[in-house]
């Protein structure tokens, strides 16, 4: 039995299936990510946790007790919520006192516990302010120390990064995994930013039409999706259509421009993946050129310099593009430069 | 151009509203027992004769009163509706929030028709209770309309908030929408307040010699001795208005700066 168990949730709004049955065993003390585009149900499956919708199908165990009816204010479930919801009206002590004050400690725990999570999350010295003087990175950390000052058994996050610039929420998601290593709570958190699910989660559920597409570490998304969608919606992919041929024993996968030879034992292929990184690139005319299992000639179309490497989108004769990395050592190649790009059999993500 | 053009009938507005008071009121001050021009000369004898003179002062007292108790009972009738109806789902939401804003459809006549022919039959005919619900109805749905503008800009995440944070409903209406809504429950028992103190057309129906509010009383002395008076009265429950205007407005500019 584990901590958190979804069982087979529907939900539909009128004739609109937002979710449509999901199942999902979350560990305890985990950071998991529901990650997906807008309108895959990540957040009405985060609404449906914390109880402010009911299901229409399945249930919701926490540790062995069905919770799927339970009221909000019975679940002891923290919520960050995207804009907040700081009450404008209470300073920040007050808010983080707040969860303490309903639960009727006493005034000397709450004074302690207040002050010891303001400390965690670097707001000791803001505590007489008011929410509206505070920054949207200081308004989101108390947002958080609210949220965990009652020591949940579950902290539920709604896309808490989406209001603030790229630098801040680097920096806070350094913060949040260091939070969640030292207070050991299950965190459950909703984005549709990639990176920030794959720096922050243990495990991620990505979420795609109101259905879970696969649940799984951060690496093995990245490397193994087990469909289209997650190869495309996780990092850079190349995806090629084709088909499988058998000659004799051995498979064949076909598509445009090469051939790979499939192991024995792989069912037919209907896409491969590739990622850019697992492809080499070389000027046309330098000797040796791109080495690998599969060789394609192409010219450079357009190239993004950022430093320490360049990415590159190869046009190929067959009329798709290819992306790559190359070195950046001596500047990017131009656009219009003929190259050979090179990959392995055993790079290549079979998608069934 | 345009900019004169606005400003001529800006002009032309605060005249047509002003200009009737600025030339009436100086006549509080009129030596002579007449209301007209040529002033006899400067006197503040009317003023004395009003608050020497037990019916404008037992009138003023009533209508306090009564306002005070209308305001209270309007606060609670109309800010009970608008925070029950904001727990409603939209269709029943536009039908109950047509019936509670009814009373200021209807002509108040109808109303001090009703109100008469209904406390008549009950024994509340001229007495303050009846008053006091009559106006009480009239500034519910003021009240109603202005708590619910206040809700109505409350973030909802707020009250998700709380719940998720451990706290009843109760706790959440006490301790998070009541504080937040607090500038539209004043606003809504000014409202009720000045509605009720300016009210005439149902007093007249219901008030009794001994229950007449200040308005009913200036009505009937218009009626029988025009005298400085009136005008005096006049512009007494003028700077009453006016003192409640401006504390409107302090206590909305007070709400302010809690959005952001």
């Amino acid at each position: 039995m584990s901590f958190l168990e979804i069982r087979n949730v529907d939900k539909f709004y009128g004739a609109m299936q937002a979710l449509a049955g999901v199942s999902l065993s979350i560990p305890k003390g985990s950071f998991v990510t529901l990650l997906g585009p807008s309108g895959s149900g990540k957040t009405t499956l985060l609404k449906i946790l914390a109880g402010f919708e009911g299901v229409s199908g399945g249930e919701i165990l926490h540790s062995g007790r069905d919770i799927t009816d339970l009221k909000p204010e019975k679940r002891n479930f923290g919520l960050v919520f995207q804009g907040y919801a700081l009450f404008p009206h209470m300073s920040v002590f007050d808010n983080v006192a707040y969860p303490l004050k309903v639960r009727r400690k006493t005034r000397d725990e709450i004074a302690a516990r207040v002050a010891a999570i303001l400390d965690l999350v670097h707001l000791g010295a803001l505590s007489r302010r008011k929410p509206h003087e505070l920054s949207g990175g200081q308004q989101q950390r108390v947002a958080l120390a609210r949220a965990l000052v009652f020591e949940p058994d579950l902290l539920l996050l709604d896309e808490p990064m989406s209001a603030l610039d790229k630098k801040l929420r680097v920096e806070l998601q350094d913060q949040l995994r260091d939070i969640h290593h030292r207070l050991g709570t299950t965190f459950i958190n909703v984005t549709h930013d990639q990176e920030e699910a794959m720096h922050m989660s243990d495990m991620i559920a990505v979420m795609n039409h109101g259905r879970i597409e696969q649940f799984d570490t951060a690496h093995r998304l990245y490397r193994r999706p087990n469909s289209r969608f997650v190869a495309d919606f996780v990092g850079k992919s190349n995806i090629f259509d084709g088909v499988t041929q058998s000659r004799g024993a051995a498979a064949e996968f076909v598509a445009d421009g090469f051939r790979l030879s499939l192991p024995r034992e792989a069912k037919a292929v209907s896409e491969i993946v590739i990622r850019p990184e697992d492809i080499r690139i070389a000027r046309a005319d330098c000797a040796g050129g791109a080495a690998g299992d599969i060789r394609l000639e192409g010219t450079v179309a357009a190239s993004t310099y950022s430093g320490d490497r360049a990415l590159y989108s190869i046009a190929l004769p067959g009329g798709r593009t290819l992306l790559t990395y190359g070195s950046a050592r001596e500047g990017a190649l131009e656009p219009g430069v003929p190259v050979a790009v090179a990959f392995d059999t055993k790079d290549c993500i079979l998608l069934h | 151009m345009s900019r004169a053009i606005f400003w001529g009938s800006v002009l032309l507005a605060l005249a047509f509203l002003i200009v009737p008071l600025v030339l009436v009121l100086p006549l509080a001050f009129n030596e002579g027992s007449f209301l007209t021009y040529p002033m006899d000369g400067f006197s503040l004898k009317w003023f004395a004769e009003i608050f020497t003179h037990g019916q404008w002062t037992r009138a003023f007292w009533n209508s306090l009163r009564i306002a005070f108790g209308a305001m209270i009972a309007g606060v609670l009738i109309g800010g009970l509706a608008a925070t029950g109806v904001m727990l409603t789902g939209r269709a029943l939401q536009i039908v109950l929030t047509g019936l509670l804003v009814s009373p200021l459809v209807v002509p108040s006549i109808v109303v001090g028709v009703a109100f008469a022919y209904a406390f008549g039959r009950m024994g509340l005919s001229g007495s303050y209770w009846g008053l006091v619900l009559a106006h009480a109805i009239l500034g519910a749905p003021l009240v109603f309309l202005s708590v619910m503008t206040s809700l109505r800009g409350l973030d909802p995440d707020l009250d998700l908030a709380a719940a998720s944070l451990g706290a009843s409903r109760s706790h959440r209406f006490w301790h998070v929408t009541l504080p937040l809504a607090a500038p539209g429950f004043l606003a809504g028992a000014l409202f009720a307040f000045t509605t009720s103190f300016d009210e005439v057309v149902v007093a007249l129906f219901l008030a009794s010699p001994e229950s007449t509010t200040l308005p009913v009383a200036l009505f009937a002395g218009l009626r029988d001795r025009l005298q400085p008076t009136i005008v005096v009265v006049a512009l007494l429950l003028s700077l009453i208005s006016f003192a409640l205007l401006w504390l409107m407005w302090w206590l909305q500019s007070l709400g302010r700066p809690q959005k952001h």
